[in-house]
């Protein structure tokens, strides 16, 4: 009994370990929260971090082989992907315009990321890309990435988003 | 003992109840069944119409402007308005005075600066910006010139994203901007993982089009009205063969959507009367045995198909001397024999020129009578009942001569000797083997490529060689497969698309197929030479690790804007359609299967609603791999009905389908796939591996009841 009661023990500390670790790896989470404006409303479905993305291309050939090409994109020496999987809805007709310039993530110390520059490389790693131009209208959904430093991914996370002049944020992490 | 009688008599009639109960399960579909629970797990097949969806964007963009007050000051900028130009913009301001609007893209040097003025005087305008740079804050200057002679200028940056990263590579290697035809560089993409893009003077992107599954593998046409005309979405056959023609402008607005019965192909032009002449298949190319081996008219106001020119009763559909275009498929159901890939009007008498690359063959046709006029090709391959051809072969005179093989489209050049007995045509000479047999084929690596233009004594039935160009390059530009030369008419330059350059380790190969399928790297290079064969433009295009196709299918030189193209207004012109679907029948070779096999596997490119029509795009394969041949059948199963339609099926599993929903009784449907593989390369023998799954998708029709 005893020693049943020791295993369950270190069951459960490892379980806990690997549960408030995320594996030691990469994380993904869902969940949904947004910021609105009179003109625009801002969600993230989901978020992840991760230090590289992979994906592997197919090609089928006339007789059924399957040729495959596999692709990495790693972001800066010590910084990590993060991935917001994002909706931009406009509520309002005028002509106010949703500028990614006014988008930012913010770690616990209070730094912040502008979105990558050309994150278009999402698009062949089986993400929809959120467009990277000026939004004017209509709901415009995909993902949009960060590069942020790896010590950064493991503490508090925001979006800070710039809306009509006001600042908005919401909890990723 | 009676008791064990009892036992045993009971599990008998046990096992009875159950296997009859399974049966009558079985026939009653009950395995099958559209229940409510197994149709609530699945997904609407969404409703998407581009015509009606363009459309309402419009009201959405004036909804927006029409919210705040916008002058010349503070305009409304809008970039891809129709998410399909990535590189052009939608300007809209008011102005208290009439004015034209003269637009200017700042360049990256004096030719590279893209202006064009809409001339209108209007106090609202919709002004396109085209020619933006991609991942760069554009500066763009618009001036209102009034009719007073005041004019007024603001500036505009607009930003725009980088690139896709599976974008072909493009790399300039000679640009003489002076000598150079005015105006963007077309390029022309094949297959649907490759763009199609405008380029300026310095081999800059300058345009494209971000939706890679229209305007692909057929020529885009500048038409008389100044807007451009290119295949649709909807596919026919892999890797080109589509269901319509669009009519568009480089804003991406769709004004007409032409729906070919037939399907269309490799090349469509403009008649002088607005008419379309196209190549298409049979009707019926699915059943008729044979495809890419009609020409068709298409009236251009009903979009009704007028005209069928069917060269199974022209040529020799028989004479099959080389099989470049088939991978080795026995017993093939659809067979390419001829890949007719250009048809052109001689405007002198009204005769059609066609183009037989897998032939090597040019004919002329007369469209009255269908009678052959003269046939331009090699004098190789005239046995059997082909040698019934002989008579209209054209014979070679003078010294330097070659013969074309498998060559792409004919042009008809300017008179130059004022003899109306003869015709300068031009043409791309893939050369692909320079023989229809393998004792005498040239082997890629010493192989080329060139543009050359015959001239054609047709009273005499001679043929004699003008003009070449690419013979000198050897095998670095020696493209096996796809190309184009366009004559330019304000330089007399030639525009040549060295267009399927397929390259193993950088060495020239002759792998079509491969080449098709991705597999084998295809390059291309662009190259504009003057009459004298001075190089004033050229450009190489190369593959990414994203991609291996950098094809260029064809070339055009084309205007950076025309007016006529742009002639609406926003929210008043509703994209029309015309023409007529071509809609599966009800199989008739299979029944509905009663039980879910789960082997085939099932995914789909494309699934959606226009209306009442289905189109869906999708691909089988059995266990996760994939065959070169297979079939597969869409099953549509209510409470009440079932229907069955074969899909037309293409290679590896490939599939492609449009079902027309009127026909059905209203209900909610769960659609399933059936389908099955063949173990081999034989159409017709091979081991059949069978299945059949959800699809995932519903369809609900009128009140779903």
């Amino acid at each position: 009994m005893e020693r049943s009661k020791k295993w369950m023990a270190v069951f459960l500390v490892v379980f806990l370990f690997f549960v408030l670790s995320g594996c030691g790896g990469d994380n993904t989470r869902s969940g949904e929260g947004q910021v609105s404006s009179p003109f625009w409303e801002v969600q993230v479905k989901s978020w992840e971090t991760t230090s590289s993305l992979k994906s592997t291309q197919s090609s089928v050939q006339y007789n059924g082989v399957i040729q495959k090409v596999e692709h990495e994109q790693t972001p800066s020496e010590g910084m990590v992907f993060l991935l917001l999987d994002m909706v931009v809805e406009k509520k309002q007709a005028g002509a106010s315009v949703f500028s990614w310039e006014n988008v930012f993530v913010e770690d616990a110390e209070g730094h912040r990321f502008s979105r990558h520059p050309n994150d278009s490389f999402l698009a062949s790693y089986d993400r929809q890309r959120m467009k990277g131009t000026s939004l004017n209208f209509g709901k415009n959904e995909g993902y949009v990435c960060f590069e942020i430093p790896e010590e950064s991914a493991n503490g508090a996370l925001r979006l800070v988003v710039l809306l009509e002049q006001q600042e908005h944020s919401l909890e990723i992490q | 003992m009676k008791r064990k009688l009892w036992v045993v008599g009971s599990v008998v009639v046990g096992l009875l109840l159950v296997v009859a109960g399974g049966g009558l399960a079985l026939k009653k579909g009950l395995l099958v069944r559209a229940s409510g629970p197994r149709l609530s797990e699945l997904v609407e097949v969404p409703e998407f119409d581009i015509l009606a969806w363009q459309f309402s964007r419009e009201e959405e963009i004036l909804a927006n402007f029409q919210a705040d007050a916008h002058g010349l000051e503070n305009p409304f900028v809008l970039l891809d308005p129709y998410e399909m130009n990535p590189l052009a913009a939608l300007v809209l301001f008011d102005t208290q005075a009439p004015c034209s609007v003269e637009v200017r893209v700042e360049g990256k040097d004096a030719v590279s600066e893209i202006s064009y003025t809409l001339p209108e005087q209007a106090l609202h305008h919709e002004v396109p910006v085209l020619g933006l740079y991609p991942g760069k804050e554009n500066r763009v200057f618009l001036t209102a010139h009034f009719s007073d002679g005041a004019s007024q200028t603001t500036s505009l940056s607009i930003a725009t994203d980088p690139l896709p990263v599976d974008f072909q590579v493009y790399s300039l290697v000679e640009s003489q901007p002076e000598k150079m035809e005015p105006g963007l560089t077309l390029m022309i993409a094949c297959f649907s993982h490759s763009y199609t893009c405008l380029l300026d003077a310095n081999g800059d992107v300058r345009g494209y089009l971000s939706r890679t599954d229209m305007a692909h593998g057929t020529s885009i046409v500048l038409l008389q009205n100044g807007r451009f005309l290119s295949t649709g979405d909807e596919y026919r056959q892999i890797p080109y063969n589509m269901t319509s023609l669009w009519e568009w402008n480089w804003l991406g607005k769709v004004f007409k959507e032409y729906e070919v019965p037939n399907g269309v192909h490799h090349d469509v032009n403009e008649l002088p009367n607005g008419d379309f002449l196209a190549v298409s298949n049979h009707r019926n190319m699915f059943q008729s045995g044979t495809r890419e081996d009609v020409v068709v008219v298409v009236d251009r106001s009903t979009g009704r198909v007028e005209t069928e020119m069917d060269f199974r009763d022209i040529l020799v559909e028989t004479r099959e001397p080389y099989h470049h275009f088939h991978p080795d498929i026995l017993n093939t159901l659809n067979i390419d024999w001829m890949h007719t890939n250009g048809a052109i009007l001689d405007p002198q008498d009204g005769t059609y020129i066609v183009s037989s690359p897998t032939q090597s063959m040019v004919v002329k046709v007369d469209p009255g009578t269908s009678r052959i006029v003269w046939i331009l090709g090699p004098h190789e391959g005239y046995e059997a009942e082909s040698a019934k051809l002989e008579p209209w072969l054209l014979s070679p005179v003078g010294e330097e001569f070659e013969w074309a093989w498998c060559q792409h489209e004919p042009m008809i050049m300017p008179d130059a000797d004022g003899n109306p007995g003869t015709l300068d045509l031009l043409l791309f000479d893939n050369g692909q083997s320079r023989s229809f047999w393998k004792e005498g084929a040239v082997l890629p690596e010493h192989n080329y490529s060139r543009a050359v233009v015959f001239r054609i004594d047709e009273k005499n039935r001679t043929v004699e060689q003008l003009w070449e160009y690419g013979k000198e390059r050897g095998s670095e530009l020696y493209s096996t497969f796809l190309g184009d030369a366009d004559y330019l008419p304000c330089t007399s330059n030639r525009l040549i698309a060295f267009g399927g350059q397929l390259r193993s380790e950088g060495k020239p190969v002759d792998e079509i197929f491969s080449g098709v399928m991705g597999t084998t790297v295809t390059r291309s290079r662009v190259v504009e030479v003057t009459e004298k064969g001075e190089v004033v433009f050229e450009v190489a295009v190369q593959e990414n690790a994203f991609s291996s196709s950098a094809e260029t299918y064809q070339v055009e030189r084309i205007p950076v804007f025309s007016a006529g193209s742009f002639g609406y207004s926003l929210g008043e012109v509703r994209g029309e359609r015309v023409g007529e679907s071509k809609f599966l029948s009800p199989a008739t070779s299979i029944s509905a299967p009663l039980l879910f096999r789960n082997k085939l596997g099932v995914c789909f490119h494309d699934m959606h609603r226009e209306g009442d029509k289905l189109v869906v795009d999708g691909a089988i394969s059995y266990e996760g791999k994939t065959y070169l041949l297979g079939r597969a059948f869409l099953v549509f199963r209510s409470e009440k009905n079932v229907y069955v339609f074969e899909a037309n099926t293409s290679l590896n599993g490939r599939f492609f389908a449009s079902v027309n929903l009127s026909d059905f009784e209203p209900g909610e449907y769960m659609i399933s796939i059936a389908g099955a593989v063949r173990e081999g390369n034989d159409a017709l023998n091979g081991e059949m591996k069978k299945g059949h799954v959800l699809s995932g998708y519903r369809v609900t029709l009128g009140s779903g009841e």
